[in-house]
């Protein structure tokens, strides 16, 4: 059988992090047709559910330990942040004879590249890798890598664990919900403003934000909400190893987020059959079309985003509307079918035919 | 409180201090593959070198990237003067950094703030501000390009640093993120290349201020029970410089890692009593950014032919990569990857490399060469290595022609 190695930066719950968790999922679900080991440089949150989904998970901080686990023999050798590719792609490639793979998400580097910023070890990496994985096209579009060594394989979100949830009624609480980690890039202070602006008209609004929190960003919030007198009506609620019950109490799914690529969570909560209210960040076009499955405003416009909102509230209908349309668009990013692709590139890059 | 800067001349450092730093520097700098680069070394610095080459070999393989510049921001750089910070006195520093130890000793540090220096990071001093701080010293210094624009989207930072008396920013800081430091507050400070990580920059910068204690806050790497080890690396780095100071260096965080030669104490039992004279700047005169882009544009012409060779060879392994099997592609790609390789034998190289184009992978490969029995294989690491100097060539040019 075949032997691959993921290289992850981290086991903490951010987006690449849990969406590669699904991919493993997902292939763990099937029938075998490799190993899976994980390296991370650190752990956090997910590493128990990496432990379930991979056979072998190795926590390493120092060098050494990367590459005594590089040695060992594999087939394909599978990158999923710039970062630690930066360090270890250059040992994988002139001392082992495994195939690399580089796979380019919305990372920084891939999130940054967005707005211009070109970082070259980033491309360079794509023309030293046997092979490179793009999230999207529109990614693939921003990098001038080798083509015809590059396959898109689609922005993944388990959305089958979400389309179960009833979609949105009246008798769904008047109640945002933000899922995002708590920090300032995120931008949530706008979307406290917002609600604030909102509570005139609906009094029983509420605002819920889930993430883990940056050690600063919840009491600046805090103090925020306190400032606006929204008081219990802005939740922060922590990291969650779930999300359903967060959205299957909420009308709306808002993030206000300055730097983004396609975010798992709003992917999450289409799924759910929940309007998006997003900004006009990374790659959120690709999967929102303004007006169809919720809006889009742009960064940094309290006043936009307090509108839209107001739109989606005050016409429960419209909100069921454009949350059924989301759904249906979130059905195009099941993890399976990314899951299927990326395994064809491992076994094409091994030199592998799949079974 | 520390108030207005004044640049006064002559930069006074301890002997034992000052050798071990240096020698820190010249390690960080990344000239040195083998031992034998560093040159002569005082006596001090020659007991301390093999724990500092060990480390720099652990964590970095020795190549840490510290003065890698691959966006070339040096060259913009609004920074007039760079020099070293001087306490009056000896009195106290205490670097800031925003763990979890730093909330709670807030208040603490309201109380005893008149009797202390604070040294601290652009994201540290947003936090001091908000409780009511304004730090002495704010230090920017990014370990990566990535890093110090993750920092110029996050907008929040830069007016709580301009507020600071003193902004001393490493050269490759994007002038983006200094935007609201008054000119009189910022310096580039002496080449203190702690490797990459800005707080053992500031105990650096502390160390040769002239204090006689050197504290650290909310500089946790991690809890005491679980030290992260994520933050091996610069546990390591901070106990280098304090096991080789003529200071005394505590931690005053109650819930962080334990750090070896950093025995703990309080804000209250370092700080001197009465209010402290302001830092004074030791300044001169940077190369204006005219002369920067002269020397780049000279360190250009330079490495022409350097990168002629890795044109060639990136062709050879595209060709290789695809297919050809032609005993001549493949000659010619092994052999300009040999000769990359053993370019890399002049320091001079070296240097032009790693801080003029701001390349990593082939200097990554200069310390760990490629494996020769990969044979057809070394496409990949011919094509890696030119690629990026390839392309970092033809942005520098780009960039020097916009200069000119």
């Amino acid at each position: 059988m075949m032997r691959v190695l993921h290289v992850i930066e981290s086991l903490a719950p951010g987006g690449i992090e849990t969406t590669f968790l699904n991919v493993l999922r997902a292939w763990r679900a099937a029938p075998p047709w490799a190993t899976h080991d994980a390296l991370a440089w650190s752990g956090g949150a997910l590493e128990g559910a990496y432990q379930q989904a991979a056979d072998t998970v190795t926590l390493a901080a120092e060098p050494e330990a990367w590459e005594r686990v590089m040695l060992a023999d594999y087939d394909v050798i599978y990158f999923t942040f710039e970062r630690s590719a930066c360090r270890l792609l250059p040992f994988a490639i002139s001392r082992t004879r495994a195939a690399v793979v580089y796979g380019k998400g919305y990372d920084m580097g891939g999130m940054f590249r967005l707005d211009g910023f070109r970082w070259q070890p980033d491309e360079s990496m794509m023309w030293g890798a046997d092979r490179t994985t793009f999230t999207t096209a529109s990614l693939a579009a921003r990098f001038a890598a080798p083509h015809d060594r590059a396959t898109v394989l689609g922005k993944a979100a388990a959305v089958e664990r979400f389309a179960a949830l009833d979609s949105v009624d009246l008798a769904t609480p008047r109640r945002i919900v933000c899922v995002a980690n708590l920090h300032a890039r995120k931008r949530l202070g706008d979307l406290v403003r917002a609600v604030a602006q909102l509570r005139v008209e609906f009094a029983d609004l509420a605002v819920r934000f889930v993430g883990a929190d940056d050690g600063y960003e919840a009491s600046r919030l805090e103090a925020l909400a306190t400032a606006l007198d929204l008081g219990a009506a802005c939740e922060i609620v922590g990291r969650r190893v779930d999300v359903a019950a967060d959205l299957a109490v909420s009308r709306i799914f808002a993030l206000p987020s300055g730097c983004e690529g396609v975010p798992t969570a709003m992917l999450e909560a289409m799924a759910a059959a929940r309007p998006v209210v997003m900004t006009d960040v990374g790659d959120v076009r690709s999967a929102v079309t303004d007006g169809v499955e919720g809006y889009v405003v742009p960064v940094g416009d309290v006043g936009a985003l307090a509108n839209r909102l107001r739109r989606l509230l005050a016409d429960p209908s419209l909100a069921d509307e454009m949350g059924r349309a989301a759904r249906q668009r979130a059905m195009g990013h099941d993890v399976v079918a990314v899951a299927a692709r990326l395994r064809g590139v491992l076994e094409q890059a091994g030199g592998w035919r799949a079974a | 409180m520390a108030g207005r800067v004044s640049v006064v001349g002559g930069i006074e450092r301890s002997a034992g201090a000052s050798a071990a730093l240096d020698l820190y520097a010249r390690i960080g700098r990344d000239h040195a593959i083998v031992q034998g680069d560093l040159g002569a070394l005082a006596p001090e610095a020659s007991a301390a070198l093999p724990a500092m080459w060990a480390a720099y070999q652990r964590h970095w393989r020795g190549f840490c990237g510290s003065q890698l510049d691959p966006q070339f921001c040096h060259l913009e750089s609004p920074a007039h003067v760079t020099g070293a910070v001087r306490v009056a006195n000896g009195a106290p520093v205490v670097v800031v950094g925003t763990g979890p130890s730093l909330r709670p000793a807030l208040p603490a540090l309201r109380r005893q703030r008149s009797g202390l220096h604070l040294f601290t990071s652009p994201r540290g001093a947003e936090v001091l501000t908000a409780a009511g701080i304004v730090p002495d010293l704010v230090l920017v210094e990014h370990q990566t390009a990535i890093d110090a624009h993750f920092s110029l989207r996050d907008q929040a930072h830069r007016t709580s640093a301009g507020m600071a008396p003193l902004v001393a920013a490493d050269a490759r800081t994007p002038a983006g993120l200094l935007h609201g430091v008054p000119a009189d507050r910022l310096f580039v400070p002496d080449p203190l290349p702690t490797w990459g990580l800005w707080p053992a920059t500031a105990v650096a910068l502390a160390q040769l201020s002239g204090a006689k204690t050197v504290g650290l806050l909310g500089i946790d790497l991690g809890r005491r029970e679980r030290p992260d080890p994520l933050q091996a690396p610069l546990c390591d780095l901070l106990g280098l410089l304090a096991a080789n100071a003529t200071v005394a260096c505590v931690d005053l965080g109650d819930r962080g890692a334990i750090k070896p030669h950093w025995p703990g104490a309080t804000l209250a039992g370092i700080a001197a009593s009465g209010a402290l004279p302001p830092l004074q700047l030791d300044a001169r005169p940077r190369p204006p950014a005219a002369v920067r882009c002269a020397r780049a544009r000279a360190a250009w012409q330079r490495l022409a032919p350097l990168a002629d060779e890795a044109r060639a060879t990136l062709d050879a392994a595209c060709q290789v990569r695809d297919g050809d099997g032609s005993a001549q592609v493949r000659a010619t790609m092994l052999d300009g990857l040999d000769r990359l390789l053993a370019a890399g034998a002049a320091m001079a190289t070296r240097v032009d490399v790693q801080e003029t184009l701001g390349a990593s992978f082939l200097p990554a490969f200069w310390r760990t060469p490629p494996d020769p029995a990969l044979g057809a294989q070394l496409w990949r690491s011919a094509a890696l290595a030119s690629h990026e100097l390839v392309h970092q060539h033809q942005a520098l040019g780009r960039r020097a022609e916009r200069a000119a």
